[in-house]
């Protein structure tokens, strides 16, 4: 009696699951835009600050549903420091990446030294063997074209470039760019007007020599990913994960549009370049993946109300092109802030999540204040930030319930300590920049 | 062999040598001055054709932001959305009908970014003419390209009048600018050349072509972009250094071959005169051991013919015509003997003389007295004017070697004339000695030539009279040896010879 009892119990709480999910009316093909105040309930009076954060969580594409074709660069470096094993994983982690391509799917490698060589020119993922040849007759030697690289490698991507592709460059470089331009800032140009084509370029950082600040800035104004391999055997697995990254787009062209209320005051976008005129904030993404969310953590000042004042603090309007449907998806939300004069009802009403959030973002720009307070030598400032980003990582874990900030807590007070450590800063900073981007962007891996 | 043989031969061999291989050089370095020409041009090719799809891709680009610039609605929304949209494109701006700011727009809240560009550019925004300077001049532009500096970074605007009375411009993203340039640029290019793109800031943009060497050479030749990008440039450098050709194989053979005929030529021609010298060499000393074997029995027979005169009684005429006869044709052949034997010395350049006091009358005298019998026989009537008494300092031997060759000659050639005249005459130190006969002459052409050895004016065999063709030629040599000449005077008829002589007043020094 008792399984049958348990059996139909099961099958009860499945319907009901499968209810609640429809009753949710979110379509299965559609991104799910959320728009929470950190605290929605605040105190009267005095203007106050808040929180919000709008988050984008991208669908799964259904089962009997091809995923979006995708159009590949793959931009290696070959420069001298690349030779031996790097070159060696970086052929080999390219090709098993490219197995997970089928003959929907457009590739090109790039591979620059002094130079730029189109060792595959962007073509359909149909004779793998060719296109395996000429990677392996890849050797390493010269200087680093970088620039000359992703330009070249931008070059093929746009003789496949359709709206409907996921459009990618993946740069792999040791080294510091030392042929043509080679600031951040110019890289950082170069990846935001190719984020206006659909273009984003995932960086990986190979080895303790590459720039890490023209590496996260080319990645972070193009909306790609940023990875620090430190070994190269490290290489395959990290390109498993970002040709996983890609395979999982479901949405690209991603708008998001903040309109704040008259009153208030938006005061700064945590870790997204975000454009600010007046009231309105907007930021572009390149892309939402499958199953991800990608959050923007808008600051903004809350003006004066009354107790038992309720408010429009915003709205939110997010659209993408879907490429399930192939269709521009256009959804709204509105955010609503509410005033009491019980400082409980205002804790009450938190919403930890998403004030976990915040924290993570707010302790992560201090984070990059501190990298650059010891660039500048001021190693005990720079070990102070982090410690009080500790400390305040700490207080949040236990006002908000969330153990993870304890983790993220320990890991800043281990990166304070070794902070003198002048051989092991170069890894570590690295490795810090790498981290503060995987926060910023929310990227999977 | 004479020194003026030597440098003729040399002559011969190393002048056409060395304009032969003066000529060969020319023609290598004309050849190389060619091939570097060529080289060149082709250099200025290659950029040119690499140039080329810059400069049209620069003026679609151009075509391209004309037409958005000059239909978008000029209203905030519409041109940020430009910007935000068009990859090339950093930021806008638009001017209205009397060049006041519309955007960025200056009543309403910016951007960062329209922050950062009105402080890129703040000069244009204090004097907007810049913009279109050729406006001011009457032209009716209506769209262009602006460029300016920023820091050392070059920033492009291409702006467009409208018909609405509008300026609309988009300033380039300087980074997209580069990539999409570089993009276009080739991965090959010659093996031994490396072609570079460099920004106005002299970066290397892009390099293509050779392997980048540690110590790259100067370019080989530079060309710059076309305007708007006028401030950059394509370099063209030869990294394998320019081999010079090496000559052809035909020019070195053709050089070659030429020195050996040379060479060959001036061997054969020092062969043959080396031999021609040898022969004369030879028969000069065999004529000159035939004629001291020969002074010998002359002397003898000269003697006894003298010894035998003595002995005949008076009235034996007619054998002592004939010790007559066979006197003087021995003293006949005892001044041939003598002129060979001169001839031969001085061949050797040993001739001399040696001045002693002597009197010009007495070897005037001497040598009639010697050619008396002949001079009778042919009739010639022999006048002499001499001064009186005259000792001077002179090579009687000499002198009297000469006298006889020119008597000699009057006896051989002039005999028909029938008349002799000698006269001596003194000036200062020199000492005149005129022979003139009245016989036929010397023809104007020979009158140089008879003083050459070897030359006779009439070679005939069969000619009046023979002789070895050397009395004048060591007769002269022999007045000059003793400061004075040998001269043939023109004169009307017959010939008539000057014999100078450097004969000082013996009386000085007795």
């Amino acid at each position: 009696m008792k399984p049958l009892i348990a059996f139909w119990t099961s099958m009860l709480a499945i319907i009901g699951m499968t209810v609640a999910a429809a009753s949710a009316a979110i379509p299965r093909d559609q991104a799910r835009l959320d728009a929470a105040l950190g605290t929605p309930v605040v105190l009267e009076g005095g203007p106050s600050r808040a929180f919000v954060k709008i988050a984008l969580t991208g669908f799964e594409f259904a089962p009997d549903r091809e995923r979006a074709p995708v159009n590949i660069a793959i931009v290696l470096d070959k420069s001298g420091s690349m030779g031996g094993e790097k070159i060696a994983h970086a052929r080999e982690a390219a090709i098993m990446a490219i197995e997970r391509l089928d003959r929907r799917d457009v590739v090109s490698v790039v591979a620059y030294d002094n130079s730029v060589q189109v060792l595959v020119p962007a073509t359909r993922v149909s004779d793998r063997a060719a296109i395996h040849r000429a990677i392996r007759n890849l050797h390493a030697g010269g200087s680093t074209a970088l620039f000359a690289g992703v330009s070249k490698g931008a070059h093929e991507l746009r003789k496949f470039l359709e709206r409907n592709r996921v459009n990618r460059v993946i740069l792999l470089s040791d080294g510091l760019a030392n042929v043509g331009p080679s600031s951040p800032a110019a890289l950082g140009n170069l990846g935001r007007s190719l984020a206006k084509e659909g273009i984003s370029v995932t960086t990986i950082g190979l080895g303790l020599g590459y720039n890490e600040d023209l590496m996260t800035r080319l990645a972070g104004m193009s909306d790609g990913n940023h990875a620090f391999v430190e070994h190269p055997s490290q290489l395959a697995g990290i390109f498993d994960l970002e040709f996983g990254d890609v395979l999982s787009v479901v949405g690209q062209e991603v708008e998001i549009i903040i309109r704040c209320r008259p009153g208030v005051r938006p005061i700064r976008v945590l870790g997204r370049d975000a454009e600010i005129a007046g009231d309105t904030v907007r930021v572009d993404m390149n892309q939402i993946y499958g199953g991800q969310e990608k959050f923007v953590m808008l600051e903004v000042e809350v003006p004066a109300g009354q107790a038992g004042e309720q408010r429009e603090l915003a709205s939110v309007d997010a659209s993408y092109l879907n490429l399930q449907t192939q269709r521009r998806d256009r959804l709204s939300r509105q955010v609503n802030v509410s005033y009491t004069h019980r400082p409980e009802a205002v804790q009450k009403n938190t919403d930890t999540a998403v004030m976990k959030d915040a924290v993570e973002q707010v302790v992560n720009e201090d984070s990059k204040k501190a990298v650059q307070l010891r660039d500048e030598g001021k190693v005990e400032e720079a070990r102070e930030v982090l410690r009080q980003n500790a400390q305040k990582l700490r207080e949040s874990a236990g006002a908000y319930a969330a153990p993870e900030l304890e983790t993220f807590a320990e890991e800043m007070e281990a990166d304070a300590q070794r902070l003198d450590d002048r051989e092991d800063w170069n890894r570590q900073r690295k490795a810090l920049r790498k981290k503060q981007y995987e926060k910023e962007r929310q990227q999977s891996y | 062999m004479r020194p003026g043989v030597a440098i003729a031969l040399l002559l011969v061999v190393l002048l056409p040598g060395v304009l032969f291989v003066a000529s060969a050089v020319r023609m290598m370095a004309d050849r190389e001055m060619l091939l570097e020409h060529r080289l060149a041009g082709h250099r200025q090719v290659t950029l040119r054709q690499v140039e080329q799809p810059l400069a049209d891709w620069l003026a679609t680009l151009g075509a391209r932001l004309d037409s958005t610039l000059g239909s978008i609605p000029a209203g905030t929304d519409d041109l940020r959305a430009l910007v935000r949209t068009t990859p090339w494109v950093r930021q806008a701006l638009a001017l209205d009908r009397d060049g006041q700011r519309h955007f960025p727009p200056p009543e309403e809240p910016l951007t960062a970014q329209e922050r950062d560009f009105l402080e890129r550019t703040r000069l244009l925004w204090k004097d907007r003419g810049i913009l279109y300077p050729a406006a001011a001049e009457g032209q009716s532009v209506d769209r262009g390209w602006y460029a300016w500096y920023w820091g050392d970074e070059m920033n492009l605007i291409r702006w467009v009048r409208r018909k609405d009375g509008m300026l609309v411009g988009a300033e380039l993203d300087p980074a997209r600018l580069a990539a999409d340039i570089i993009a276009l640029l080739p991965d090959a290019a010659p093996a031994d050349a490396l072609l570079r793109l460099r920004n106005e800031r002299g970066v290397i943009l892009y390099q293509w072509g050779a392997d980048v060497p540690d110590h790259p050479p100067a370019p080989a030749a530079v060309r710059p972009l076309e305007s708007p990008l006028a401030a950059w440039r394509l370099e063209y450098l030869d990294v394998a250094p320019v081999r010079s050709t090496p000559p052809p194989f035909w020019l070195l053979g053709v050089v070659s071959l030429g020195c050996l005929l040379m060479l060959a030529l001036a061997g054969y021609l020092y062969r043959a005169h080396r031999r021609e010298v040898e022969i004369a060499g030879q028969r000069v000393s065999f004529v000159n051991q035939v004629s001291h074997e020969l002074k010998t029995p002359l002397t003898n027979i000269r003697m006894y013919s003298e010894l035998l005169e003595r002995e005949l009684a008076e009235d034996e005429d007619k054998p002592r015509h004939y010790l007559g006869v066979i006197r003087t044709e021995s003293e006949r052949l005892s001044r041939l003997i003598a002129n060979v034997l001169s001839f031969a010395r001085s061949e050797r350049s040993k001739l001399e003389i040696s001045p002693r006091p002597a009197s010009i009358t007495q070897i005037v005298s001497g040598t009639l007295e010697t050619f008396r019998p002949v001079l009778d026989q042919a009739g010639i009537e022999v006048v002499t004017r001499l001064p009186d008494d005259d000792t001077a300092m002179i090579d009687a031997d000499a002198v009297e070697q000469v006298l006889n060759n020119l008597v000699g000659n009057v006896e051989k050639y002039a005999a028909g004339g029938g008349r002799l005249e000698i006269a001596a005459s003194r000036a200062g130190e020199m000492l005149e000695v005129r022979v003139t006969d009245a016989g036929p002459g010397i023809p104007p052409d020979q009158r140089e030539k008879i003083f050459d050895a070897f030359h006779r004016v009439d070679d005939r065999l069969t000619g009046p009279a023979a002789g070895t063709g050397i009395g004048l030629s060591v007769a002269r040599e022999l007045a000059r040896l003793h400061g004075g000449d040998l001269r043939l005077l023109e004169t009307d008829e017959g010939a008539c010879f000057s014999l100078t002589l450097h004969a000082p007043l013996a009386e000085a020094n007795p």
